[in-house]
């Protein structure tokens, strides 16, 4: 059972280039402020990235003192080339041992396809 | 500005509270004018005046079986405003609004357990609306819980539990619930593996800010003296602790380590990838008096500056202070805005990642409008001016000139904590990690007032009748003063929880810090002194209680919330004009009113879910005082009327 899973999260690395646990700049081209949802499915599913994500995923002056930030906010994920809804869908559902906890547990599926769609335009 | 003209104004269009100084200070000309004022004021600012002819909207609720549904919540939001009103049904299942302007309406009304059902209506001058609702139900009642709702029905008989009935609850309380409302944390499911990364992440957080080793720098500077203790109350941990590279953990580190197996077990368990045959167990929707009340919620914009609101139009200004010290005023803020994020769909459950991200301080002004502050801490002066903190120093806001001023702390000395004071001489007061400021703005002079009891956490402060300020020491157990004209300190002690059954090696844990507590430490956070009478009223936030100190004798006396109740989180009591303490609730959404006449608690519901309110005031220009709330999720504020009409 680790085999296959550690090939998906070798694969999910490459999809998103994460890096260790550390606080860095969003990269170089890359849009500072998230982007605003337009329909009720994207307004959706920014309220499910406030309620599962934000903790690592958005920063903050408190999260940066205490070491506590994410290594990217998703601020125009979408626009990578090697992002797909399935890789996106894969990584919430698995999570990354010992980085991210999985959400199969706690998101329905119609919560991921709200979040994929707000991901889609942050 | 005079405050005759302030007068004038307010029997044309502003609230009635514009005529309360003027009265006050005498002059003959206003006087006449008072009473017109209140009545003007009184209508227009849409209170709930009972007259069956003036209601706007009213309806009756059903559940699908027909049966009328009592203590259910209806709201209404008038389209392009950013006010939302709410009430709730009696026990024939009806509703009324009180008068509302004209416009197209959008309405939903819901309760726990219920679909919530949506409507639009139209109102036109003069003419009365019908809405009835029929809420079917809701199967996935989890989604709806308010924040104690998910500790009452948690199990308590674990095996995490050991034998004591409700342990687990109260060591997940005092060791997340600073941070985290407990919908926040409980609607999730995890396996253990990432419940444990997510205790390592907690763990590493949380001992960033633990003394000696924190960025608060507790109190070396001030005191300007080297500083060695290292445990809350002074002294060294009783026991050694160490992490893996041999130092010595911190006071909240040590707490989460201790509790470490047991909170992965205990969630894996009940929030793990098995179902756990949870009870859902909902409070009893709210009834008679509870019920009877009107909510107007008022959207908050963006921006961490000063909002002033009109409570009358719901209009928002905000004052910014430029970096060369001048003031921007700013008629139309924007607002961020999105109707699933806000808490009023509480099958949306609970939102914020945080508890304070939000609206954190309110204060209700002596000239007709609510001042919402930056940061934490917050008084008026007695001309009335808005003091809190922010740029290095205390700030007032000159309310009739419109600027700030800002005075600031001397280079080197430690920062402002939490609590912010004036006292009569206008003299601005705030906690700081040693003990209390003060500052003479004549002057401009800080003058520390230190602690008896070190690394106490001095939290929040008030400033009694006497000019005593008062500050709560978290992480010890202690209400420390300062008599501002002796300048003589002292502290009162809140005794242990001995009520609430926990192991000899529970009892054994040492104090903790802000975020993470021992289970039987209570936490007093926030206080207020009563301005007419001779008492200071605290909250204990872990604990769940409030205390009451006499500010001459200092008597102590204690009052539990009872029941579920204990899980709220009471945040800051105030005292109102007819000696009743009101009690923001953070970890539930409620508005808790104490009567010490008859100590007796009565809890009256907010319709935003998660709302996580914090420093209240009281509008005492009312015949029945009126309390203001600060949500810090939803991205609101809310005034809560009562009404006396028991039919509505």
């Amino acid at each position: 059972m680790r085999f296959p899973y550690q090939v998906i999260c070798l694969v999910l690395l490459a999809v998103f280039g994460w890096l260790p646990a550390a606080p860095r700049a969003q990269g170089a081209g890359t849009p500072s402020t998230p982007g605003v949802p337009k329909t009720d499915q994207q307004k959706s599913g920014e309220a499910i990235f406030q309620q599962n994500c934000t903790l690592c995923h958005v920063f903050s002056g408190d999260k940066k003192r205490f070491n506590v930030q994410s290594s990217t906010e998703l601020i125009g994920l979408y626009k990578r080339p090697t992002v797909t809804d399935e890789a996106v869908r894969t990584l919430i559902l698995v999570g990354m041992p010992g980085r991210m906890p999985s959400f199969r547990y706690t998101l329905a599926a119609r919560e991921i396809d709200d979040l994929i769609a707000y991901l889609k335009i942050r | 500005m005079s405050r005759f003209r302030l007068c004038v104004l307010g029997a044309r269009s502003a609230p009635k509270r514009y005529c309360q100084p003027a009265k006050a200070s005498g002059i003959s000309r206003a006087k006449p004018l008072a009473g017109l004022c209140l009545v003007a004021g009184w209508l227009v600012a849409g209170l709930p005046v009972e007259s069956q002819s003036q209601r706007s909207i009213g309806g009756v609720v059903t559940s699908s079986d027909g049966k009328p549904l009592e203590g259910a919540a209806v709201s209404t939001r008038a389209e392009g405003s950013t006010m939302t009103t709410s009430v709730w049904t009696n026990q024939q299942g009806e509703y009324s609004f009180p008068p509302l302007p004209d416009g197209r309406y959008r309405m939903w009304a819901q309760a726990v357990r219920f679909t919530l059902t949506r409507a639009e209506q139209t109102l036109a001058v003069g003419k009365e609306v019908r809405q009835n609702f029929t809420l079917p139900p809701y199967a996935d009642v989890w989604r709806q819980l308010d924040d104690i709702e998910w500790f009452e029905s948690l199990p308590d008989d674990t095996p995490e539990d050991r034998g004591m009935p409700g342990r687990m609850k109260r060591v997940l309380h005092y060791n997340c619930g600073t941070c985290h409302n407990s919908g926040y944390l409980f609607a999730k499911r995890f396996s253990a593996a990432d419940w444990e990364l997510i205790h390592t992440h907690m763990s590493n957080l949380t001992s960033r800010a633990d003394p000696p080793y924190d960025d608060e720098g507790i109190t070396n500077k001030a005191r300007e003296t080297e500083y060695t203790d290292e445990a809350p109350g002074g002294g060294t941990f009783a026991s050694p602790m160490l992490d893996a590279g041999g130092k010595p953990l911190g006071a909240q580190k040590r707490l989460m380590e201790f509790y470490k197996k047991d909170i992965i077990a205990y969630l894996t368990r009940v929030r793990g990838p098995e179902a756990y045959p949870m009870a859902w167990r909902t409070l009893p929707r709210p009834t008679g008096d509870a019920a009877n009340i009107v909510v107007t919620e008022y959207d908050v914009p963006e921006g961490g500056t000063l909002n002033r609101l009109d409570p009358k139009t719901g209009r928002m200004t905000q004052f910014t202070l430029g970096r060369d010290g001048g003031t921007a005023r700013n008629d139309t803020p924007a607002y961020y805005l999105n109707e699933y994020r806000n808490g009023s769909d509480w099958s949306r459950g609970i939102r914020n990642q945080f508890q304070e991200i939000g609206q954190h301080d309110l204060k209700v002004g002596r000239d007709g409008y609510v001042y919402l502050p930056p940061g934490i801490g917050r008084d008026l002066d007695p001309q009335g001016n808005v003091w809190f903190s922010g740029a290095g120093g205390g700030v007032k806001f000159d309310v009739k000139a419109e600027t700030f001023t800002v005075y600031p702390l001397p280079k080197g000395w430690e920062g402002f904590e939490n609590g912010k004071g004036v006292d009569s001489q206008g003299r601005f007061w705030a906690a700081t990690a040693a003990g209390a400021y003060r500052l003479d703005p004549r002057t401009g002079q800080y003058t520390l007032f230190p602690s008896v009891t070190p690394l106490g956490r001095p939290y929040g402060l008030t400033v009694d009748r006497e000019d005593k300020a008062w500050f709560a020491q978290i992480a010890v157990d202690k209400i420390g003063y300062v008599d501002g004209r002796t300048g003589d300190v002292g502290e009162v002690t809140l005794p242990p929880i001995a009520d609430e059954p926990m192991t000899d090696e529970d009892r054994k844990t040492e104090r903790g810090w802000t975020w993470n507590q021992p289970i039987y430490g209570k936490g007093p956070r926030r206080l207020q002194a009563d301005p007419r009478g001779d008492y200071v009223w605290a909250s204990s936030y872990f604990g769940g209680l409030l205390s009451r100190i006499h500010i001459r004798t200092k008597q102590l006396t204690e009052y539990k919330l009872p029941g579920p109740y204990r899980f709220g989180n009471p945040y800051e009591p105030v005292v109102d004009k007819n000696g009743i303490v009101w009690v923001s609730m953070s970890n539930a959404d409620l508005l808790a009113r104490f009567d010490p006449r008859t100590e007796r608690f009565t809890f009256y519901p907010i319709p935003t879910r998660g709302h996580n309110a914090r420093n209240i005031d009281v509008d005492n220009t009312p015949a029945i005082p009126e309390v203001w709330v600060p949500y810090q999720a939803g991205g609101k504020v809310a005034r809560v009327q009562f009404r006396t009409n028991p039919a509505r």
